[in-house]
């Protein structure tokens, strides 16, 4: 008797558990659910409003969104899809090539072949050109996101500095970040020169990795402008940053105790709001070589290629990059819809100068190469930046290491490239 | 009356499955993929020792003096010889210092993972000294002053409070251009002090100093508090009434008393230092700069979710486990003998 209890009881709780392990019912039984990954913020605020609108048109699909904000956005996609958690679409901005390295994402290219007119042909061509992977499309990008230089006039009056201009040079960038520096006092303290971690390779005509994958720095160019950025980070002409990344650069620059700031598109809203001096954007500086390059990036969306209805994933993906969500993020992001770039500089108001400054740079954009090793070879790459900023290796050692290493995450990579 | 032993089995049932489930298998798994290239996306692809090879491989450049290494290998050979203790110990010498010689020249294939071994050891470091403060804090506690409850409490805060809030106020003191500690060095020297989290050479100091505002005060002090509170009076007393001083009673009474705690304490802070440095290294410098906070757990989970190569992440799992194990055996060894239970 109590040894039939027993397995009675092992038998419900057994039940139980197998229930509770039971896949997840679907919410409406008749249509589609699609999951949305997405990071928190302003794109989760504009994907809210977006979506309402979606549910109108489309009532048979529901979406359900889910919103990942932090530093860690991609570590968390990345997991989520290798294990097998149900996300049909999600956000990507420089984490693409993690993905679409991985296999992980959908061919577009079938989709937006079907469509007359086709909804490329409204499309910033270089931009979509980012998200085609070994001849797939694996993405549709809705902004460009573009680096530029903020100028505070009001700190370089006071500081007697002469203002810069448009057509400058990385030279007269330098030299402007090394004067400031100089007439720092404990009355009025500049910590830093100019609001950058680094002078970014594209300044420079370099690149971390060049197309077709090999580390981009092993050369006597490259060589030497680690030494430059080395010896600008030990006058503190360059941003030490403290680990907060955007706090330190942004606080710093609104204390205006810094004149000079790496900016980027994201960063416009809150200098309208917050910049109570005379700012100025420019164009990243001129290169040694005379040309200029600015270094980019995009957001956009993905379909998964786990996704278990890809025609409704379609047509969510081709209202997320449509003009209203694309309007609805424009002042954060270039418009990829060469016919909203009026309206993005319109709505700079007593800024539209400094927002055509954004649009103005759209064909030197130089992105970094998409690859699925890209955080590895970043986390590789400050790890021996930092040791010749250090003093720990020479500058010649250091990037020897840093090729090295680079070669061999590379090659690891090619060797469990998917098919 | 004889109880069926099966009837423990479902109550002893949920824990099993989850320890099964949740620990036990992805240990085996773990083990498993040590030998295994697995990016979490593709079927993992037995890959045998390259990951061991690559954490523990090394290459030897051209200017690698060979005759060191003999060197090394001739005295360590003869400090087994019959010869007097202080020979021994200079042959001994002589061999660490010609194997330290040889080393400094080889080129590790992965140095970052040599690099957050050495960081692990060295905030190890701070265990001892956290130790001692345990113990001083509790002698200190343990007498009956007025106010003694309130100031149990406030030093045992610390490790109430939770870590990440924690690990934001610190980084905030630490700011080398708006922290108070950097204000403190202005105000006292008129010069800046270190660039404590920016720092290669202060971030780990700067980390240990952080430990041992958390665990001076914390779990340990109370363990030590405890242990004091067994004393037996008439001990104490008894060695009074002989002419033991305060250092007397504290070398040859107090320190025996405690010393069950004390190698508690160290196997547990062996264990913990092996594993910990995470959290920290997480939220505050992300195991940087170059590297320098960078401890064993902090390169696992980097390795692991940040870059997807999990055989490699087992694998430096598999080798500090390994090493909490012969610390763990060492420390049984050398110390067990010598603690004094009571």
């Amino acid at each position: 008797m109590r040894r039939s209890r027993l397995l009675l009881f092992l038998f419900g709780a057994l039940t139980l558990v197998l229930a509770a392990c039971q896949k997840q019912a679907r919410t409406q039984a008749d249509g589609v659910e699609l999951v949305l990954l997405t990071p928190g913020g302003r794109i989760a605020q504009a994907l809210e409003v977006s979506l309402e609108s979606f549910r109108r048109e489309h009532p048979q699909i529901a979406v359900r969104t889910i919103a990942s904000p932090g530093r860690d956005y991609y570590t968390k996609g990345l997991t989520m899809l290798a294990g097998r958690a149900q996300v049909d679409l999600l956000w990507l901005g420089m984490g693409f090539g993690m993905f679409a390295d991985r296999g992980a994402l959908l061919d577009l290219a079938p989709y937006a072949g079907k469509e007359r007119p086709s909804v490329l042909e409204s499309l910033t061509p270089e931009v979509v050109a980012w998200y085609r992977y070994r001849g797939a499309l694996l993405g549709l990008p809705y902004g460009v996101d573009i680096q530029a230089v903020v100028c505070n006039d009001s700190l370089l009056e006071e500081l007697g500095l002469a203002l810069p201009q448009a057509d400058w040079s990385v030279e007269e960038m330098i030299a402007l970040g090394r004067a400031a520096k100089a007439t720092s006092s404990p009355e009025r303290p500049i910590p830093y020169g100019i609001g950058m971690e680094e002078l970014r390779p594209a300044l420079f005509g370099l690149a971390l990795l060049e197309e077709g994958g090999r580390f981009g720095l092993a050369s006597p160019e490259g060589e030497a402008w680690l030494k430059l950025n080395s010896e600008l980070a030990r006058e503190r002409v360059l941003l030490r940053s403290a680990g907060q990344g955007d706090l330190d650069r942004l606080s710093e620059f609104f204390a205006q105790r810094i004149a000079l700031m790496e900016v980027f598109t994201w960063d416009l809203p809150i200098l309208q709001q917050r910049a109570d001096f005379r700012w100025r954007l420019l164009p990243p500086p001129r290169g040694p070589r005379g040309d200029r390059g600015a270094w980019a990036s995009s957001s956009g969306f993905s379909i998964t290629k786990a996704t278990r209805h890809p025609e409704a994933a379609w047509l969510l993906l081709r209202h997320l990059i449509g003009s209203d969500f694309q309007k609805a993020l424009m002042e954060q992001t270039v418009p990829t819809d060469r016919s909203l770039h009026d309206a993005y500089i319109a709505q700079g108001g007593e800024h539209a100068r400094d927002y055509a400054v954004m649009t103005s740079l759209l064909p030197v954009l130089r992105p970094d190469p998409r690859v699925a090793q890209q955080d590895e070879l970043l986390s590789e790459w400050i790890y021996w930046r930092e040791r010749a900023h250090q003093g720990q290796r020479s500058i010649p050692d250091a990037l020897a290491q840093a090729q090295a290493r680079f070669e061999r995450i590379l090659q690891r990579g090619r060797r469990e490239e998917k098919p | 009356m004889k109880v069926s032993r099966w009837i423990a089995l479902p109550f002893l049932l949920p824990n099993l499955l989850g320890f099964l489930a949740f620990t036990f298998l992805p240990i085996l798994a773990s083990l498993a993929l040590a030998f295994c290239s697995w990016d979490l996306f593709s079927p993992p692809q037995w890959v045998g020792f390259g990951n061991l090879s690559d954490l523990l491989g090394f290459t030897l450049p051209e200017k690698a003096n060979g005759w060191l290494l003999l060197v090394a290998g001739i005295s360590a050979a003869v400090a087994f010889a019959p010869l007097p203790r202080w020979w021994r110990l200079g042959l001994i010498s002589l061999s660490v210092m010609a194997l330290w010689g040889f080393f400094r020249e080889i080129e590790p294939h992965y140095p970052r993972f040599w690099q957050s071994l050495g960081n692990t050891f060295f905030l190890m470091l701070g265990l001892p000294v956290s130790m001692l403060g345990s113990l001083v804090l509790a002698m200190a506690l343990n007498r009956t002053l007025y106010g003694n409850r309130f100031f149990r409490l406030i030093y045992f805060l610390p490790s109430m409070v939770g870590g990440v809030g924690i690990y934001l106020l610190w980084k905030w003191i630490f700011n080398p251009d708006y922290g108070p500690l950097q204000q403190l060095f202005l105000f006292l020297s008129g010069h800046d002090g270190p660039r404590w989290l920016e720092s290669v050479l202060w971030v780990k100091p700067a980390l240990m100093l952080m430990g041992f505002w958390g665990s001076v005060g914390g779990t340990n002090m109370i363990l030590y508090l405890a242990a004091l509170q067994n004393i037996s009076p008439e001990l104490v007393e008894a060695a009074r009434i002989d002419g033991a001083g305060p250092w007397q009673r504290f070398r040859h009474i107090v320190l025996p008393m405690v010393s069950s705690t004390s190698f508690f304490i160290l196997i547990m802070g062996v264990i913990h230092g092996f594993q910990g440095g995470f959290d920290a290294a997480y939220v505050m410098t992300r195991g940087g700069p170059a590297g320098a906070s960078t401890t064993t757990s902090y390169f696992i989970y980097e390795n692991a979710f940040g870059w997807y190569e999990m055989g490699r992440a087992s694998a430096a799992s598999l080798l500090l486990f390994a090493l909490v194990m012969i610390f763990t055996w060492l420390n049984w060894r050398m110390a067990g003998e010598k603690v004094h239970y009571a």
